[in-house]
């Protein structure tokens, strides 16, 4: 009976320590709070697309060159337009896209992602659910 | 046992608190409202040390490299109060935006402050971008453009990246605004192009670039 107690009570501070970092943490709260949004794509099925997608690297010009996605074209809104130019001529109707940028918490991704549907008429243009280091070849 | 496990964890929490509650805040988010015609704005972050201690700034990590921290001092007496200012450039940003701002103290605790941006775009345009599909006439198409505003906007220039597709200014429209067309320059042309479209807005003639694309299947 004692034993159960002691489990039941470190069970709840699990939950209250759990609970504050899901408070706290927005890094935890997305995690485990968001579900897969519609225009989001795992590391899975990014994966999977390999080749066949066109891969866009919303990261900034120094951390584009000190490494991307093979294949990738960088897009920012640093230089929207200039940057722009090569993935319109790149892309074509129904190829996927994937945009990523460092985390889960990186918006630049998401706002490259719906300006390429909103203003280039890029519909399959898809977020990466988590970090492009989860792509590396291990 | 159990109970003194329970009262190390609770204080624990409460010290962690504690030590990132020196710094009293003004308001922890800040937004800006901005137009198109402006380069950017500053945001800032009031802020008093209520500890009994200096506090020490070690650094300042934005969440996007269109906002640059500026701070005068990075060390704060007991009492003293400071301000933390983001300015946030436009460039050829659109929408809103939501930049996390996360202090780092010396002592490796964090605060995290909000700087929202809200860009007002002073030129509406739609379509957005043309289609002429797969053996459709490669008539011309127009784009219209709306000034959202009773400031002066001017186009300076329109640029078709690819020649196949030419565009130019149209002169008949009777709106606040002016209108963009956009022509194939023959029957077989397949291909895309972006199209480039620079104004000036504002009484410190900001320059604005918009995009279009021209796609024929």
């Amino acid at each position: 009976m004692g034993s159960l107690r002691k489990s039941a009570a470190l069970l709840a501070i699990a939950a209250v320590l759990g609970g504050l970092s899901v408070t706290f943490n927005p890094a935890a709260r997305a995690v485990l709070l968001d579900a897969l949004r519609e225009d989001e794509i795992t590391v899975a099925d990014a994966k999977a697309l390999g080749a066949a997608a066109l891969w866009i690297d919303a990261r900034s010009r120094a951390d584009f060159e000190s490494g991307h996605v093979e294949g990738a074209l960088q897009l920012n809104e640093d230089s929207w337009i200039e940057l722009l130019i090569p993935v319109i001529e790149r892309w074509q109707p129904g190829m996927p896209v994937v945009v990523y940028c460092d985390s889960q918490g990186c918006q630049a991704s998401r706002k490259v992602a719906e300006r390429l549907r909103a203003e280039a008429g890029i519909d399959s243009a898809k977020v990466l659910r988590g970090d492009w280091s989860e792509l590396r070849p291990r | 046992m159990l109970s003194r496990s329970l009262l190390a964890v609770v204080l624990s929490v409460a010290l962690a608190s504690a030590c990132t509650a020196e710094l009293k805040w003004e308001a922890t988010e800040v937004i800006l409202d901005l137009d198109s015609s402006q380069a950017g704005g500053e945001a800032v972050f009031r802020f008093v040390n209520e500890g009994t201690g200096p506090v020490k700034i070690a650094r300042i990590a934005p969440g996007c490299g269109c906002t640059v921290p500026v701070l005068d001092k990075t060390e704060f007496a007991p009492g003293e109060t400071g301000t933390l200012s983001a300015r946030f450039t436009t460039g050829e940003r659109r929408g809103a935006y939501h930049v996390p701002i996360v202090v780092v103290f010396d002592d490796d605790t964090t605060a995290e402050l909000s700087l929202v941006a809200q860009i007002r775009e002073l030129v509406k345009y739609f379509p957005l971008n043309l289609v002429w599909t797969n053996g459709e006439t490669r008539a011309s198409k127009n784009v219209e453009l709306h000034w959202n505003t009773t400031d002066k906007v001017e186009v300076t220039s329109i640029r078709s990246v690819n020649p196949a597709f030419k565009a130019e200014l149209a002169p008949d429209h009777d709106w606040n605004g002016a209108l963009v067309r956009i022509s194939p320059s023959g029957d077989d042309v397949k291909g895309v192009s972006v199209v480039v479209i620079t104004t000036v807005q504002g009484p410190n003639r900001i320059s604005r670039t918009y995009t279009l694309v021209a796609r024929a299947i």
